[in-house]
Formats: structure tokens, C-alpha cells, sequence
């Protein structure tokens, strides 16, 4: 990486920042402390790091000074231009289908699943049997009986060449705890208990 | 069957309520079990500030000030976890204070040619009429709401040309609902979600159809 | 005097669901629902809005048998089209606190699956609808009453009190097993709570048989229905029990209390590889009676019309084993005229006779 002396180095104008910390930014006077947190985010420098704020009639632009001898970067601050920008990413996956399966049971080689298409539009059951090895090691422990599961089949393009692939990934509620849920099933039971039972 | 296709396309979840942003930390995220904990050793772009929460796993990104909680994710495969994240969350802080929730589903649809694009651009505007105000009049920006009964909020549409993708054809549909707290935000979200899901692909079809002469 | 009468069962292609339309003079009698696999609505609702009946005065009682999700999907459709005139009517298992807590626990909409989801939604319309609400054991009469000169009886064969303390310890048990969030209540048994109806139209017996199985103790199960009060032998008519499976079946109740080649309806079921019922069932039954209906035929799959075929070309090259999903759907409908039952027999949708 190389600048000229004083001069802005723009970092990579793809980084576009964050409208709320944009916001952030534009009501404060320079803060270094402000400055070095943006700076070791989004640009990856070292804590220890002095930084300097500056704020250019057009656009807000961050320099971070590391040191008289090296070059000064800095990272341009665009006001987002419409409200249809999004930015693409390369790895997504276009699903061609998508379903919600419930585990019904499953073996150390596979799961057997009841599949619900999402895209289909309609309650109607389908039945797969998926490999484990499909299921990502971080939610091997969720493969119970019972266990639901979003599953996408579809197109990802990854630097240019566009392949098939599917993504299997188990819901993940919050961990509670026993005095929690008592409180829940209180709750439920008195609406129960409200009923017009004869 | 039309050549178009959608090629980019985005959820957006965002509630306005009273949040501390602080709490909106991806460790916290992974020690409730909402996330994997290699997601959130992983974060990128971290910015958490005193009243700021911002950073990006690979399928979502999160912004939180005092007033707004903002959840997107580019990718439909995780429309639904997503959804449940959110949920999730708020089940946990079950007390936030809420006012409002909007759940957005936008698509850059791409069209084969300029002149399909230009065609539904000017039906849908009736550029005609705009010839006499303007010279070269053109689609800017359409938005068409139209409100819940009992001020429940609103759903709208918006339709522009996409900045975005070549030949583009921008439509947003966005579900706000006026709410009174975390548990309501849930329960509608969750029973709202499939009509809402369902609607946005239903409008894209019906502005092709209507317009795209 | 005319006194119209009509059984209809319904079941769906995908082999999973069952539920029983009775139809007396102008009043029904909705037991149990199922979807139709196309439009995704509860088929005994659809199949009484295209008849013209209002809900809100017609159906006098609304019956779930047991909380399976063949067997209840769709009926929070029912319960929210339906008033304070109707009775809903479920099996006294279902008023227990042990079923209230399972139902606390599993009170979530994240999933499209369970029946848990079902039976949550319908607990927010019965709060809505003010709908009324009777749990029912064995040897309950539900009504009696005279139509135009003939004698109508509904009464309840089954739960016993012993089966629902089994239910009921089971659901104990459901409630710890299933604390974890993240998981729904699959294969869910037992089914020896079902709740059995019979009807009796003067001489006439109808027994639904719902999904009781056959338990070991004399006091639970098909056996503890043998030992009812309430029990009229003789019986012409059979919505046979848990899709004709052989733990339905009862060799006391089928030799003694079944009539002589009387009229057998059933519904399969379908789950993974399992498939009710067998060849081996099938047999079976024909060896009591040639009138054997069932709403769908097991070995005709429809094909997923609702997946483009390039869809399912690059599943298949992903080498993903997706087993055909069913769109149709089938109806038995038997009509008949009270004062002298002697059935005409319809075959709807995939409906057919084995």
C-alpha cells in the first residue's frame, strides 16, 4: 500500500459504512476513542494505533495515523445513495427449493426427516433421508428426534462459477431455564383453564 | 413463462422500541444457543459503542441503536433463521418496550432487455401523463400503501428502477405493524411470516402482469 | 318423514389424515380434520361450505378423537368458523394439567409440523369464539333424541378412566422429554385415549373406532370398549380403528360385537417407510367382511405437480431421494335415510374399494 504524504488513502471505497455509525459520527465533534474503534473495525488495525477524525464538506472521511513515517489511510464514508443499494455477496445461495423438516429419526449414518416445502405453498408432507455427514458438525448435537431444520437446495456462485449446493441448518431457540418455562406453562395453563368447558 | 429473473434479494427485520445496544453482542448471541459459537468468534465488522451495536456474520448483519433494532440478511436460504433469531432473542428480552415492527422483502428483479424494464417503468407510472409536466419524465420512485384497519399499521409497496443490477426492476413490500411489546411482536411475526413471505412474490408477479406490456 | 343421514370419511392422498363427517337430517357432526394437499384448507370445511351448511348453526358438535396431526390438522378452521353453538367435544385426557403443561411448553408458531401448533391455535380461537368446550369418557351418552319418528343416540365407548391415567402419566413424561425447545413432539403414542364414538339410529350402528389400539389390561384399550355400558353389538358400520393396523384390532369386538359382513371404512397412514395398513391387514379384515373402503389407494403416489421438472433434476443430481409428495384426496360417502338404513355408497377423489 502506498499514499502521498497527507494525502487520503482511500482504504477500499467498497467499505461502505454503516449509516448508523455514519449518524453517530456526524453528531460528534472529532473523538479519537471513536475514531480508533472505527478504525480497528473496519480496517483492521492495530489497537495501539493513533487515529484522527476529519470531516470533509461532501463525505466523512476517517484517517488513521499510525505514525509520521508511514503512509495514512483512511476510509471513505458514503451517504448511502438510494434505498434499493444492497451489496451482493459471491457465496450466497439461491435456493431453488426450501423446506422445514422435522427429524423423525436418524442412525450414525443418516436422519430420516418429514420435509415441509416452503416454496410450494402448501402443508403436504414429503420424507427424505439425509447423510449426516451433510449436517454441519456445530449442529450434530441438535439431530434428535423432534429437531426442526431449514433445508435449501439451489445455485451458489463463488468466484465466477455457479454450483449446486444445499444447506442444512437446525433451529436454534433459547436456551431456558426450568423457572422460566414453568412460568410459560402458568401462563398457558390459566388461558387453558379460561376455556368455556361444560 | 418469463426470462426475468429475481437476482438479488433482501430481508429486513426492524423493530422500534427502547434496546440497549450493548446487550446485541454476538458472544451473547452464541451463549444463548441462538447462533453457532464459531459464528460468533467469526463476527466481522464488530463496532460496539456506547449507544451502537453493529457487526456481520456470514448470513445476517444486526444494527442496534437506543430506538431501532435492525436485522438483514442477502441470503433467502436463511430468510426463516432469520426469523427465528429474532424471535428468539426477544423471547429472552421478553420485556423490551416496542412500538412498531416492519418485516421488508426486497428483490432486484432482473429483466432480459432495457426496453422490458422501460415498459413496466412507464405503465406503471403512466408516463403520459407526466409528459406535459416534464420533458423526459421517468420512474423514480413509486410507493402505493394501504393501512390496517384500527391503526394497526400498514403494508406497502415500493417499485423502483434497480441501482443496483442492470435492467432492474427494485420491488420492496413491507408489513409494518403498530405493537405494544416483545411478546406481540413475536406472536405476529411468526403467524404473519407466511403471508407476508407469500405476498411479496405475489406482488412482483402482479406488476409483471399488469404492466409488463 | 324424511330424515336424511350421511357418513363421509375423508383422508388425503399423502396417506396421512382422517376425519368423519356425519350428517343427521340438518345437523352435522365434524370428528377429526385433515387438509387438502392442494389448497391446504381443512377438507371436512370445504366439503360444508360447498354444500351451502352455516357452521355457526349446523355443526352441534365438533370432536377431536386424540391430538395426532393426522388427525387434527386444519381443525382450528373449523373451530373458528364455529359459535357457542357447537359443543366441542375431546377426549377427557385432554382436560388434564399434564396436557395443559405439554401444550405450555410446545406454545410456540416457529414450526409448521407438529399438531402441538394445531392444538395451540385452536386453544386461542376457543378463548376467541367462546366455543364450548366437554370432555368426554367411556360411557358418556352425548345426545339422545327423536327426529321425525326416529330414535337417535350418540354415546362415547371409550376412554376408560384407566386409559386416560396412562395418557396422563404419559404426558408427565412428554413434558420432561421434550423441555428442550428446539425439539417437537414426533410419533407421539399412546392412542388408547382416542375417544370412540357410536351412534345409534333406531336399530341401526355406526361405530368410529378413531386410532384405538389393543392394550394388554383388560381395562384400557379395545378391551375395556367390550366392557362398556353403552355397547350395542350388531354393528353394520365400522370406521375401523388406527388405519386397519393389527394393533387396532380386537378379536373379541371384531367376532362378537361387528355384524356380518357390515361395511368397513378406513384411512391409511404414511410415514418414512412405515404404511399402514398392510398387505397383512388388509387380509385380515377381508376375512370378516367383503364391503372394505379406503379413502386412497396406497400404491398409486401422485407426482409433485407443484416442482418444476428442473427442480427436481438437479435434486436428483444432488442426489437427493425426495419421495413424491400426493396432491389428491378421497371421500367414502355413505347416504342413507334414517327410518330405513340401507347405504348408497360413493367413491370420490381417490377413494376406492379394496
Amino acid at each position: 500500500m502506498s499514499a502521498k504524504e497527507n494525502q487520503p488513502f482511500y482504504f477500499n471505497d467498497d467499505i461502505e459504512l454503516n449509516p448508523v455509525i455514519r449518524d453517530l459520527v456526524d453528531e460528534s465533534q472529532p473523538d479519537p476513542e471513536l475514531s480508533r474503534l472505527i478504525a480497528q473495525s473496519f480496517l483492521g488495525v492495530k489497537r495501539d494505533t493513533k487515529t484522527q477524525l476529519f470531516i470533509d464538506e461532501s463525505e466523512t472521511t476517517y484517517f488513521v495515523d499510525p505514525s509520521d513515517s508511514e503512509p495514512i489511510e483512511g476510509i471513505v464514508v458514503k451517504k448511502p445513495k438510494g434505498s434499493n443499494e444492497l451489496k451482493v455477496r459471491n457465496d450466497t445461495l439461491i435456493p431453488i427449493e426450501k423446506w422445514e423438516g422435522v427429524v423423525t429419526d436418524f442412525s450414525t449414518e443418516s436422519i430420516a426427516a418429514n420435509l415441509i416445502s416452503v416454496f410450494s405453498g402448501n402443508s403436504t408432507e414429503e420424507v427424505a433421508t439425509i447423510p449426516l455427514d451433510w449436517i454441519s458438525d456445530e449442529d450434530r448435537e441438535y439431530v434428535k428426534k423432534g429437531a426442526v431444520f431449514y433445508w435449501s437446495v439451489g445455485f451458489e456462485t463463488f468466484k465466477g462459477q455457479r454450483k449446486r449446493t444445499s444447506m442444512i441448518r437446525f433451529r436454534r431457540l433459547p436456551n431456558f431455564s426450568k423457572t422460566h418455562i414453568q412460568a410459560k406453562q402458568k401462563e398457558f395453563k390459566s388461558k387453558f383453564d379460561g376455556l368455556n368447558w361444560k | 413463462m418469463n426470462p426475468e429473473k429475481i437476482e438479488l434479494e433482501r430481508l429486513s427485520i426492524v423493530l422500534i422500541g427502547s434496546f440497549n445496544p450493548k446487550i446485541f453482542h454476538p458472544a451473547w448471541l452464541s451463549a444463548n444457543g441462538l447462533i453457532r459459537s464459531s459464528e460468533a468468534e467469526t463476527a466481522e465488522k464488530m463496532f460496539i459503542h456506547n449507544n451502537v451495536s453493529v457487526f456481520e456474520l456470514d448470513w445476517m448483519s444486526i444494527n442496534v441503536t437506543p430506538d431501532r433494532f435492525t436485522i438483514n440478511t442477502l441470503q433467502p436460504a436463511y430468510y426463516e433463521i432469520v426469523r427465528d433469531l429474532v424471535s428468539g432473542m426477544f423471547e429472552i428480552l421478553e420485556h423490551t418496550p416496542m412500538t412498531a415492527m416492519g418485516v421488508n422483502f426486497e428483490s432486484h428483479y432482473g429483466m432480459s432487455k432495457p426496453e422490458r424494464l422501460r415498459s413496466v417503468s412507464n405503465e406503471i407510472i403512466d408516463i403520459k401523463k407526466w409528459e406535459s409536466i416534464f420533458d423526459k419524465p421517468e420512474l423514480n420512485s413509486l410507493s402505493v400503501k394501504t393501512s390496517k384497519p384500527e391503526d394497526l399499521g400498514y403494508y406497502l409497496i415500493r417499485v423502483e428502477e434497480s441501482i443496483r443490477i442492470a435492467n432492474g426492476l427494485y420491488i420492496q413490500t413491507n408489513d409494518h405493524t403498530n405493537i405494544n411489546s416483545a411478546k406481540e411482536m413475536r406472536e405476529i411475526l411468526l403467524s404473519n411470516w407466511k403471508r407476508d413471505f407469500e405476498s411479496h412474490y405475489i406482488a412482483i408477479d402482479k406488476i409483471l402482469d399488469t404492466y409488463l406490456k | 318423514m324424511a330424515c336424511p343421514i350421511e357418513i363421509s370419511i375423508f383422508g388425503n392422498g399423502s396417506a396421512f389424515g382422517e376425519s368423519v363427517l356425519i350428517r343427521i337430517d340438518s345437523n352435522w357432526i365434524v370428528i377429526d380434520s385433515c387438509l387438502n394437499p392442494g389448497s391446504s384448507k381443512s377438507l371436512p370445511l370445504e366439503y360444508l361450505n360447498g354444500l351451502g351448511v352455516d357452521l355457526e348453526t349446523q355443526v352441534k358438535y365438533l370432536v377431536a378423537t386424540h391430538w395426532h396431526d393426522d388427525h387434527i390438522r386444519g381443525l382450528s378452521q373449523i373451530v373458528e368458523k364455529c359459535t357457542t353453538n357447537t359443543i366441542f367435544a375431546v377426549s377427557a385426557a385432554l382436560r388434564a394439567e399434564e396436557f395443559a403443561n405439554l401444550l405450555g411448553i410446545k406454545n410456540q408458531k416457529h414450526t409448521n409440523h407438529t399438531g402441538v401448533n394445531e392444538l395451540c391455535r385452536i386453544v386461542d380461537l376457543c378463548h376467541e369464539t367462546r366455543i364450548q368446550i366437554k370432555a368426554y369418557q367411556q360411557d358418556t351418552v352425548m345426545e339422545k333424541y327423536q327426529i321425525d319418528g326416529n330414535n337417535i343416540e350418540i354415546s362415547v365407548l371409550s376412554p376408560s378412566s384407566q386409559s386416560i391415567m396412562q395418557a396422563l402419566k404419559k404426558f408427565a413424561l412428554f413434558n420432561r422429554l421434550f423441555m428442550d425447545p428446539n425439539r417437537s413432539i414426533v410419533n407421539p403414542s399412546p392412542n388408547h385415549y382416542s375417544m370412540v364414538i357410536q351412534l345409534k339410529i333406531n336399530d341401526e350402528v355406526i361405530i368410529l373406532g378413531a386410532d384405538l389400539e389393543n392394550t394388554p389390561g383388560n381395562d384400557t384399550g379395545w378391551n375395556a370398549i367390550n366392557t362398556s355400558k353403552q355397547l350395542e353389538t350388531g354393528c353394520r358400520t365400522f370406521k375401523v380403528a388406527h388405519h386397519g393396523s393389527s394393533n387396532g384390532h380386537n378379536d373379541h369386538f371384531w367376532e362378537f360385537v361387528l355384524a356380518e359382513n357390515f361395511t368397513a371404512l378406513l384411512t391409511p397412514w404414511k410415514r418414512g417407510g412405515r404404511f399402514i395398513p398392510k398387505k397383512t391387514d388388509v387380509e385380515r379384515i377381508k376375512t370378516y367382511t367383503d364391503k372394505v373402503f379406503i379413502t386412497c389407494d396406497p400404491e398409486k403416489p401422485q407426482k409433485n405437480r407443484m416442482r418444476s421438472a428442473k427442480t427436481d433434476k438437479v435434486l436428483k443430481e444432488l442426489e437427493i431421494n425426495i419421495q413424491p409428495k400426493y396432491l389428491r384426496y378421497g371421500q367414502v360417502k355413505l347416504t342413507g335415510e334414517a327410518s330405513d338404513l340401507d347405504w348408497d355408497i360413493e367413491l370420490l377423489g381417490t377413494a376406492k374399494m379394496i
